[in-house]
């Protein structure tokens, strides 16, 4: 009977041990399989298959009101360097009924793909205290370059909310800095505080699905097939919002409308 | 009958045949009691019962949850770490690694070829090793002997023993024969070394190819030994978690924190915490399950918490003591969890069976509260840190002044909220008071007077005495307003100025920062911006239908002559402007309120409630015998007085005659751990909790007196104050905080006095209506442009020279920094105290000197001359005025920087160096942009002055202004020694 005790205690010990030692033995020389599938995250999306077209007017509704006079004698310099393109605001630039200045963007890009990122950088330039281009999109990390062309001080001061708050100033004219936007942003704005009447819109996205109003208000958004959140912001008359299907190599007109009453509500 | 006596004389009656029972079957049974064969059947049941019930027990047991939830986690680790497994094998340079092999499997061949060779080598080490291992043995032993030689002649020499001689000679010899082995050690290694190289030009290669094969191959084998403990295979797992057998080495168990300096409270006893959580959150501290389904989600904010480098370490504070709930728990049920939301709640029902755990008196805090598990450590000053929600409730009960009538920690030394009565007749009229009394928020929605009357439990029929409630509030309101004005002094106020216009007082109220603790009328909310210390000062609206024309003008003129008391500073306003605002404050008017009817009062609800005070002290008849001796002007006062007492108004306001009245309220010292069923529920169908209660308490404090029968005088007195929603949650978080869980001094915040000084008087003053003050406040933004904003304090305490500071709060008219701004910063009367606390708080938060320090700078003219240079450079004068002028024409007032020609004496030296490498860094948003955007490290965009160097040009830019701009003192060259 003892025996057979013994026998029993030692068998149950030597399982436990073996459970309690258990893993380490296996062989860990040789390849490791290569995993399923491309790069983890996917492949790069090719512009080439954004085969369909969103484009439209942003129609204006309205007398637009007449473009504020910028008063410019805080600065000699700015003054005297004025043009009449540069001394009046921008901020409601209408032409043949549409309104430029307007991003248009897609909501959310399609799930699952990567996008690069251009190589090329975004100028704004700083020439007769005055910003250029006044609204523009870009990608995020794609390179953004400040220049002052002007022969007085500027600050570059970026109201960034959920990028980091950039604030450069550039006192010798032809100063250049580059400015890291990494994250998503609409709309981001951009003011120089020494001269207030400075200012410029910039919408920072995630994906290339992005554009600004020009001549007469005309937009044009190539895009995979799919359906869309199309948004339209407009730094004074805000944001509107439409859905969008395009299919194949279609192309979908889609318009906006912005008007002066909304705004003075 | 047959008698039962053994000596009655009847014989014992004889078991008739007929009449022969089974059971007792004798002939089976024996002399025993029992019965063998039916024994063999109970034995056989029980035992079959007995093993049913084990394997029902262990089957219960092997399925418990916190199991459940161990076996998915490690689902859960296995599929993450064969994850990371593929991402390393795909990192693996492929190319590289078939060339590598290619090239192991050539050497190996080239191995093979010289064979013969290479086994010839290896012998040969072998014996070399072995003649080594010899030989070095002998020298060790000779080695020990002359050690040990050494000693005993060192010893001898030192006692000048008579054997040092020949102790010295015995030395000598045996060095000589340890040298000897030593010689041939040496040899000896030399050619082992050799032949091993030998033996590396056939091996090496292969070796040095294997160790780039091992680094290629690294991550993912550390990855693949991770993967086999995870993962032993179901065999190996289910052994070690077989029953019994488990006691070994289980993979599956509960895992605790012991905490012994921690006390979970039972009834008459303290036992050390012992947390049992991460038996079922298991990645809680796994940076790589933050998107995991719950119980596995990592805890957010582990720079915060958690890990060992956070400000709360786990292995020292656990869980519960911040989250609450039972400690030893390992379900889901009894562990007390919360539900933040009622959907929540629905969900936890149906998938948990979840209920309220009425036995356990700690539950969880919701998630939505869990800012209350803060506060029992961070109790030593006015706010708690990364508390929004718990804060917000702390500064609505300083706004409420609910510590006027129930103690409540951190507000011991609070002034009453209320305006002071004793002068009320020179400000307020008797009716005005009856229609405010009968309903606040009637005459301003935002009024902070809470209503007495006219609520739940003294409204309608419920409870009703014989005259009605509407009278019977009427009597109230007219005793108490008589009383009031009886006691009140007279007060006469100069004659102000008259004929302002109240579209420029419009413009001052709006400018000059009444807006940092006032508002007019409902506060719109502002994006991530608290506007709740805007109610920190009375809202403003309807004031022209309260007090005079000329009280206002007195008051805002300077507060204090009209109330000494009042925490309301001057905003210096000259005659002129006090006139237009006054203007502007009499216009708001309630034209609704104006017109309204006045309570009615009639002599039988004064005599019903006369009486009833009377009979409190004496018999019914007596009362009624002193009630027909007084006059109706005897009985109102006397009520008023008494009621006065009742509703506690003394808690709020100064009232002549309560100078020394205790509080009326319960005292809510520890309302977080008062135990639950110590609360009465009434009849209310609500959640039986803490907060449950003191919610229900908030929205409607008399709600609990629904279904009661009552005598007026002992229903419910707590006022309605209109709570919000998010008011009520906020208060009863502060409430539901106040734990009397005893906290190891080593884990209280151990903010300093100065800190928890200066906090609690900037939440007096209400400094952060206006400033931004540890990264909080700034109120008054949301009310205007950016340009006008009060400053930014951060950093005060290391940007400002002590003297400075003390001065300027004092009387900040002696520097007006920005005279062109509006926007002012008022006139408090601090005290000297005051205004070194005020200076000694902002020191300690910056950790900096205080109050004696140098600001002289040592400078030489080379910098000083470069700095001329580089301030016209940079152009800082375009936003900094260095003169006292007016602004240049065109400029904008509101575009200019503070003046730099008091730098000197304002600034400390030091701040300026770090202000100007990255403004942005110390008060985000300022318009004060940095010149150096590659940082202080890199070279400077300045190329031309001080060798581009960063550091260089700050600080001539600093020397600059401290000494050639503002006439500050030069530290004096040091004086160099000429006699040696």
């Amino acid at each position: 009977m003892p025996k057979r005790l013994v026998f029993v205690c030692s068998s149950i010990l030597v399982l436990a041990l073996a459970a309690a030692c258990g893993g380490g033995g296996n062989d860990t020389s040789g390849l490791p399989p290569a995993p399923a599938g491309g790069a983890p995250g996917g492949a790069t999306f090719d512009m080439a298959t954004a085969t369909g077209t969103v484009s439209g007017k942003i129609a204006f509704e309205g007398t637009p009101p007449p473009a504020a006079r910028i008063q410019m004698s805080a600065d000699p310099y700015c003054a005297m360097s004025a043009t009449p393109e540069t001394s009046v605001s921008e901020e409601v630039k209408v032409s043949d009924g549409g309104l430029e200045n307007v991003i248009v963007y897609v909501k959310t890009a399609p799930a699952g793909l990567t996008f690069a990122t251009p190589a090329a950088p975004i100028v704004i330039d700083q020439k007769g205290c005055h910003y250029s281009p006044h609204v523009f999109t870009m990608m995020v990390r794609q390179p953004l370059e400040v220049r002052n062309s002007d022969m007085t001080l500027h600050n570059i001061h970026v109201w960034a909310e959920t990028n980091t708050p950039v604030n450069i100033g550039q006192a010798v004219q032809g100063m250049k800095n580059n400015i890291n936007l990494d994250k998503e942003e609409v709309p981001l704005p951009i003011r120089c505080d020494v001269h207030r009447w400075m200012n410029s819109f910039a919408g920072v996205f995630s994906h290339p699905f992005h554009t600004v109003s020009g001549a007469g208000g005309a937009y044009s958004l190539k895009l995979p097939p799919g359906t869309y959140e199309i948004v339209a912001w407009h730094e004074k008359y805000g944001m509107k919002t439409q859905m969008v299907t395009v299919a194949g190599s279609e192309t979908k007109d889609l318009g906006f409308s912005f008007s002066a009453a909304a705004a003075a509500d | 009958m047959s008698s039962e006596s053994p000596n009655g004389g009847h014989k014992p009656p004889i078991p008739t045949p007929a009449k022969k029972i089974p059971a007792l079957n004798i002939e089976k049974r024996g002399d025993r009691l029992y019965q063998i064969d039916h024994l063999h059947k109970w034995f056989a049941i029980s035992s079959l019962l007995l093993f049913v019930f084990t394997v029902g027990m262990i089957l219960a047991d092997y399925s418990r949850d916190w199991k459940r939830y161990q076996r998915e986690f490690n689902r859960l680790s296995v599929a993450n770490t064969q994850q990371d497994m593929n991402q390393a094998a795909s990192a693996i340079d492929r190319a590289r690694f078939d060339q590598l092999q290619q090239q192991l499997q050539q050497a190996q061949a080239g191995q093979v070829q010289n064979e013969a060779q290479i086994e010839g080598i290896q012998d040969q080490i072998a014996d070399l090793q072995a003649d080594f291992f010899a030989v070095n043995q002998n020298y060790q032993f000779e080695k020990a002997i002359y050690d040990a030689e050494k000693y005993e002649y060192e010893e001898a020499l030192a006692l000048k023993a008579s054997n040092v001689e020949q102790l010295g000679t015995q030395l000598r010899e045996t060095e000589q024969g340890m040298n000897e082995y030593k010689a041939e050690v040496d040899k000896l290694t030399i050619e082992i070394r050799n032949v091993t190289a030998e033996l590396n030009k056939f091996v090496g290669q292969r070796a040095v190819i294997q160790t780039e094969v091992d680094g290629m191959l690294g991550d993912y084998q550390r990855l693949q030994l991770r993967m086999n403990a995870l993962n032993p295979g179901a065999v190996v797992t289910s052994i070690r978690n077989a029953p019994v057998l488990d006691m070994l080495a289980p993979s599956e168990r509960v895992n605790q924190i012991l905490l012994p300096n921690l006390f979970y409270e039972h009834p008459f006893k303290l036992v050390p915490r012992v947390d049992r959580c991460t038996t079922c959150h298991l990645g809680i501290d796994q940076p790589a399950f933050e998107n995991a389904p719950q119980p596995f989600k990592t805890h957010p904010q582990m720079d915060l918490y958690l890990a060992a480098s956070s400000a709360h370490p786990v292995e020292q504070f656990g869980c519960t003591s911040c989250h609450s709930g039972l400690d030893r728990a390992v379900d889901f049920q009894t562990a007390g969890h919360m539900p933040r939301t009622p959907e929540q709640r629905t969900e936890w029902e149906e998938k948990y069976g979840w209920h309220e755990e009425h036995y356990l008196e700690t539950p969880m805090f919701a998630m939505n509260n869990i800012e209350a598990g803060c506060y029992k450590c961070h109790n030593a000053s006015a706010d708690v840190p990364n508390a929004p929600s718990l804060n917000t409730g702390r500064d609505l009960i300083r706004i409420y002044g609910c510590f006027g009538c129930h103690r409540i920690p951190g507000y011991e030394n609070v002034r009453k909220v209320g305006p002071d009565l004793s002068t009320v007749s020179g400000k307020l009229s008797k009716d005005w008071v009856r229609k405010w009394l009968a309903n606040p928020k009637a005459f301003k929605p935002e009024a902070r007077m809470p209503q007495f009357w006219g609520n739940s439990n003294n409204s309608g029929t419920e409870n009703a005495t014989p005259s009605g409630w509407d009278k019977r509030n009427a009597a109230e309101i007219n005793a108490i307003t008589e009383y009031l004005f009886s006691k009140s002094r007279s007060q006469t106020l100069p004659q102000g100025r008259n004929g302002g216009s109240a579209e420029r007082g419009k413009q001052l109220v709006e400018s000059v920062g009444c807006y940092g603790c006032h508002a007019i009328g409902p506060i719109q909310e502002a994006e991530r911006q608290s506007q709740t210390r805007r109610k920190h000062g009375y809202n403003l609206a309807s004031q022209g239908s309260k007090v005079t024309a000329n009280w206002i003008f007195n008051w805002v003129k300077d507060p204090q002559q009209v109330w000494p008391g009042t925490k309301m500073p001057s905003l210096r306003l000259t005659d002129a402007e006090a006139a237009d605002v006054t203007a502007y404050l009499t216009s708001l008017k309630n034209t609704e309120f104006d017109s309204q009817a006045l309570p009615q009062a009639d002599a039988a609800a004064l005599d019903e409630i006369t009486v009833e005070i009377l009979r409190a002290g004496s018999t019914d008849i007596e009362a009624r015998q002193t009630l027909a001796t007084m006059t109706p002007e005897q009985k109102t006062l006397f009520a008023g007085e008494r009621l006065v007492g009742r509703y506690g108004c003394f808690g709020c306001h100064t009232i002549p005659g309560f100078e020394n009245a205790q509080p009326i309220g319960t005292e809510l010292t520890v309302a977080g751990s008062k135990l639950i069923s110590q609360f009465d529920f009434g009849f209310l169908n609500i959640e039986h909790s803490r907060s449950g209660w003191y919610e229900a308490k908030l929205k409607d404090p008399r709600i609990f007196d629904v279904g009661r029968v009552k005598r007026p005088e002992e229903l419910l007195k707590m006022p309605n104050f209109r709570f919000s929603e998010d008011e009520v949650n906020s208060i009863a978080m502060v409430l539901t905080s106040l734990v009397k869980d005893p906290v190891p001094l080593e884990m209280r915040d151990r903010t300093t006095a100065a800190i928890s000084e200066g906090r609690l008087l900037v939440a007096e003053k209400n400094c952060k209506g206006c400033h931004l003050i540890e990264g909080a406040g700034g109120d008054i933004r949301a009310t205007m442009d950016q340009a006008m904003w009060p400053p930014n304090l951060a950093t005060q305490g290391a940007k400002t020279q002590p003297m400075w500071l003390h001065t300027f709060v004092k009387d900040p008219s002696t520097t007006r920094l920005r005279p062109w701004l509006t926007t002012r910063m008022p006139t408090f009367h601090f005290t000297e105290q005051e205004s070194a606390t005020i200076g000694r708080y902002f020191s300690a938060l910056d950790n900096v000197d205080y109050p004696f320090i140098t600001t002289d700078i040592a400078t030489n003219n080379e910098k000083l001359q470069a700095a001329g240079q580089l301030f016209t450079t940079l152009q800082c004068a375009k936003c900094h005025p260095t003169s006292t002028g007016p602004p240049p024409p065109g400029v904008s007032a509101e575009d200019l920087a503070p003046n730099l020609m008091i730098a000197h004496e304002r600034l400390r030296p030091e701040w300026v160096l770090n202000w100007l490498v990255d403004p942005q860094k110390i008060m985000p948003g300022t318009r004060m942009p940095t010149f150096f955007p590659d940082g202080p490290d890199r070279p400077s965009p300045l190329t031309n002055f001080l060798g581009a160097n960063v550091r260089s040009q700050i600080e001539a830019i600093r020397d600059h202004m401290f000494i050639t701009l503002s006439g500050g003192r030069r530290r004096p060259a040091p004086v160099t020694s000429t006699n040696d």
